[in-house]
């Protein structure tokens, strides 16, 4: 099995990461196909070898299910939504990500867990048991195509106090058959050694790889790219949004993304046929239009049962408010029959790119000038 | 739905964007008037307004950026309303034990302090206490919330003490310094003072206008001349500053209120003043403003066309009441004013050539190089709803309005319509009075026929000519996600205006009641109802209708009066030929007569 060729210069896959991989993927056979879980601390790496070891399971299963579990640094959707995705293509280049349709997704509304570690447990298990009854229940006499997919779990970098007992409640959930820890250096930071959130007879099930990070300096300390990760989610955001225009237009600057935000035609909602829900915090009826003018809403298809949660379809910016004619105009890429079915608008705390709101001659009322900095 | 993630050019330069030594922050309130708003009622008396008030900011909680300092003074101001202390009139069953108060007053002190002194310090290089001094913080409060954290809850006596302290010392280091900050007063003043120079230039030029009717002294003609250009020149010097100014802070609209200037122009020739030579001087002064500011042209006419529907609403209010001469002096001034109107048209004509472009074309979507074909339209719409028959100046305007809109069928449609006009105008002249109502009911069939087509025409053109995605006629009507039809480029936030890529504020109150309300209309209609008042663009045809039926209405009841009015020697005026034989009717019978006329066209 050829290795794919590294077609990204800057990422650098050490052999160790290939290795384990490989491991991943010779081990295992279309009956029982590999769930694995990515873990460790911030920028040690887990999304690049994830996104290598998709790659990798591409060459042997013609799909494979990849379970999004990180908000703040979402992989194929924009922050704040936990997907499930189905991918059938090789990422020729590791540095670029893809926006893709997701299989499942659910709009947690926050870029960290933290707000709600209960919420986001239950979106995430929710996916896993879509993802074990779609996909993996398959085996039997099925051939290779049809048999259950791979499954890759991605994870937030927040390995210690309440994210440490988040990371533990969904290993024992999920059970993977592969755990990859990636290691850092200074070992305060990493998360404990071996099967750390299992009790002790139940070790044979799961093969936990560790693996270290990619590069070191000479003194053998990690070298971590920090990433400004308000700045990347902002990017998304926009990439996200950037579809609302055809792939033609010319729009390669923010400012023209701005531009073109602002002069597009955008759906109109009566007011009256939408349901509109704060997820984190409470808002008086009364005030929720204050609430919800100029702010990043997911778009939501309320399920019949009362209990199930909502499925998201995607994300809109809420650009005005007419309450006299009782409309609400939305901005989203979400195409027009998919929209049919949404019902619900959630609001969560998705902060709206600052730069979408300036534009020279048309900014935003809620861009100020003379705001006293308290710092 | 699979895209790449190209990265885009600019990547981390612009994280905050320089304007004229502004930097942009954003913020939770979407106005400094609602920032106000919250800032009076937390340090007003009652507890209604505070109530409000913290309801404001649970919902500027929501939206994710509300600055710490506000966060803390809502949630002191929230505790002390819970505290008996600082409210009589609560009730028993709402007390909180002391312990719960102490606690909460003790946590939103920490608060305070790790939030506002966390951040000013670098954490090896100063202690906190150091900090806290640099920015003027009680010590009271650094201490209590290391007592808090640290050791036992301080008492309530402590903490009540110490949440006074607190609070005045966030008006004096955040509330206050903002309210300053705040750019408010230069707006009003600057107004004020464009207010002042407009009246000024309006006395200066009436001056003028009688010192040139009555030929008084040659030299007192000769000072207010000149008084006068140096008012002018002053003026438009004053003007073209205040503009650009007006410029980057975005308030040109309210500093040119074009109602302002209509008023003076209006008030410049009120009386006995027919000629339209009064109009020359300040032909001048809008043709230089117009060059710096391209808007104000378009301002006008919506203004002019207001007037001329005003004047128009009081003289049919008035009809009956008052003698012609003062009907006959609202009939001049409309004549002024569709004068202006024309020639208010003719200089937009010369400002904005009639372009060639697709309307779907619009690479740089916010120039104002292009003018707009809706707002053409709209402006052609209104025009068309209010000239009464006969007004051909009016008439004349709406065809140039129409050529502009480069629509050559529109045009056809509309000379027709003209001609149309100018015959019947020339008819109820001609003729005798006798069939004076009966002609002018015929005729006002044949327009209404010939307008309710052309509308129709408008109409479609515009659902074919926008953007829209052509989706199924079934499918749209069925829809609730609908593209809007047409969309003016404003600021996200906003809504668009009619006028202009400045868009207004929206208003953001809502109440249960009507929303239920509109439920049950609603739910019969599921697409959107225009239900607005005037002063919105999109004109449904239901309402055109009805603008017309009015007009056949009242132009019955013009012809009434008018009969009243004049010599009570009647013959067969005032009557319908109703079944071969003349009759009187009165106003009742006539609405069915009306509507069964709809009906036939």
């Amino acid at each position: 099995m050829a290795e794919t060729e590294n077609s990204s210069p800057e990422i650098f896959i050490p052999d160790e990461w290939s290795k384990a991989a490989e491991a991943i993927t010779k081990n295992s056979n279309s009956s029982n196909p590999p769930s694995v879980f990515v873990c460790g601390p911030k920028n040690s790496g887990k999304t690049t070898f994830s996104r290598h070891l998709l790659n990798v399971l591409l060459q042997r299963y013609s799909k494979v299910a990849y379970l999004d579990t990180d908000v703040g640094q979402t992989e194929f959707t924009p922050p704040g939504l936990l997907s499930l995705t189905v991918v059938d293509k090789v990422t020729p280049d590791l540095t670029i990500p893809c926006l893709k349709t997701p299989d499942r997704c659910f709009f947690f509304g926050d870029i960290s867990s933290k707000r709600n570690p209960t919420a986001y447990l239950t979106c995430i298990f929710s996916l896993y048991d879509h993802y074990r009854k779609e996909y993996y229940m398959k085996c039997t006499t099925d051939s290779q195509d049809s048999a259950g997919l791979p499954l890759v779990i991605n994870t937030p970098g927040w390995v210690k106090g309440i994210g440490y007992e988040i990371l533990v409640d969904m290993l024992k959930y999920v059970s993977p058959t592969h755990v990859v820890k990636i290691c850092i250096s200074s070992k305060i930071k990493n998360l404990p050694a071996g099967a750390f959130w299992l009790d002790e007879g139940n070790i044979d099930k799961v093969t936990v790889i560790e693996i270290n990070s990619a590069r070191r300096d000479h003194l053998k300390r990690s070298l971590l790219v920090h990433k400004d990760s308000r700045h990347l989610r902002d990017l998304r955001v926009m990439a996200y949004f950037r579809q609302c225009f055809p792939s033609e237009m010319n729009i390669s600057t923010i400012k023209e993304l701005a531009r073109a935000l602002a002069a597009h035609p955008p759906y109109e909602i009566s007011i009256s046929s939408i349901k509109i829900k704060h997820i984190h915090c409470e808002v008086p009826k009364t005030e929720t239009f204050y609430s919800l003018n100029a702010t990043i809403v997911g778009l939501a298809v309320s399920s019949g049962v009362s209990d199930q949660l909502p499925h998201c379809v995607g994300l809109g910016i809420v650009r005005g408010i007419d309450t006299f004619k009782g409309l609400l105009y939305v901005i989203s890429p979400v195409p027009q029959q998919t929209l049919e079915d949404v019902d619900l608008l959630l609001q969560g705390f998705i902060p709206i790119p600052t730069c979408l709101l300036q534009i020279q001659g048309c900014i935003s009322p809620y861009l100020s000038a003379n705001v006293l900095s308290t710092n | 739905m699979e895209s790449l993630l190209l990265g885009f050019k600019e990547p981390q330069q612009d994280d905050v964007v320089e304007e004229k030594s502004h930097s942009f922050k954003l913020v939770p309130w979407i106005s400094w008037e609602e920032w106000n708003f919250v800032k009076t009622s937390f340090f007003s008396s009652s507890p209604d307004s505070i109530n409000s008030a913290l309801q404001r900011i649970s919902t500027w909680r929501s939206r994710g950026c509300i600055p710490v300092v506000i966060d803390v003074t809502a949630s002191i101001i929230e505790i002390q309303q819970k505290d008996p202390f600082f409210r009589d009139d609560l009730s028993e069953g709402a007390l909180q034990s002391q312990e719960m108060l102490s606690m909460l007053y003790c946590m939103a002190i920490m608060r305070l302090v790790n939030g506002v002194v966390e951040k000013t310090r670098k954490k090896t290089v100063i202690s906190i206490g150091e900090a806290a001094n640099a920015i003027g913080i009680p010590r009271m409060l650094i201490d209590i919330r290391h007592e808090g954290s640290h050791r036992d809850l301080p008492s309530l006596q402590l903490v009540r003490l110490a949440s006074t302290k607190a609070l005045d010392w966030l008006k004096s280091y955040y509330w206050e310094p903002q309210e300053k900050a705040i750019p408010v007063n230069q707006t009003a003043n600057r107004r004020k003072e464009i207010k002042c120079r407009l009246r000024e230039l309006a006395v200066s030029l009436k001056a003028k206008q009688i010192t040139r009717s009555s030929s008084l002294q040659v030299k007192g003609k000769r000072v207010r001349q000149m008084e006068h250009l140096h008012g002018h020149n002053k003026f438009l010097f004053l003007m073209a500053g205040k503009t650009s100014h007006c410029k980057t802070t975005g308030s040109k609209k309210q500093a040119l209120d074009s109602s302002d200037f209509t008023e003076h122009t209006m008030e410049s020739e009120i009386g006995h003043e027919k000629q339209q030579t009064v109009y020359d001087d300040w032909k001048s002064v809008v043709l230089k403003l117009s060059n710096k500011e391209p808007e104000l042209l378009l301002n006008l006419l919506n203004a002019v066309l207001e007037k001329i529907e005003t004047q128009e609403e009081i003289m049919r209010c008035k009809i009956g009441e008052h003698h012609n001469l003062d009907n006959f002096a609202k009939s001049c001034q409309i004549e002024l004013l569709a004068y202006l109107f024309e020639w208010l048209v003719g200089n937009l004509k010369t400002v904005y050539p009639v372009s060639h472009k697709e309307p779907t074309e619009c690479e740089d979507s916010l120039a104002e190089s292009n003018l707009p074909k809706e707002t053409l339209r709209r402006l052609l719409r209104k025009c068309l709803v209010l000239s009464c028959p006969g007004n051909e100046k009016l008439m004349d305007s709406a065809l140039v309005l129409a050529q502009m809109t480069g629509d050559s069928s529109l045009l056809c449609k509309l000379k027709k319509m003209a001609s149309l006009w100018v015959s019947n105008s020339n008819i109820s002249k001609e003729n005798s009075v006798v069939s004076h109502s009966v002609i002018l009911l015929s005729e006002q069939e044949d327009s209404i026929r010939q307008a309710e087509e052309q509308f129709k025409l408008i109409r479609h053109r515009q659902m074919n000519g926008t953007d829209v995605k052509p989706t199924d006629s079934n499918v749209e009507v069925n829809s609730r996600w609908v593209v809007t039809k047409s969309w003016k480029p404003c600021p996200i936030g906003l809504l668009p205006h009619n006028l202009g890529f400045s868009g207004r504020l929206p208003v953001l109150d809502c109440n249960d009641k009507p929303r239920e309300a509109q439920k049950v209309s609603d739910s019969k209609a599921p697409w959107e109802r225009n239900q607005c008042g005037k002063r919105d663009a999109d004109c449904p045809i239901e309402e055109l209708d009805s603008a017309f039926i009015k007009k056949v209405k009242e132009n019955e009841a013009v012809c009434e009066s008018y009969d009243k009015d004049d010599t009570p020697s009647e013959g067969v005026m005032g009557r319908l030929m109703v079944d071969g034989v003349w009759k009187k009717v009165t106003e009742e019978e006539l609405l069915p007569i009306a509507s069964a006329i709809r009906l036939l066209v």
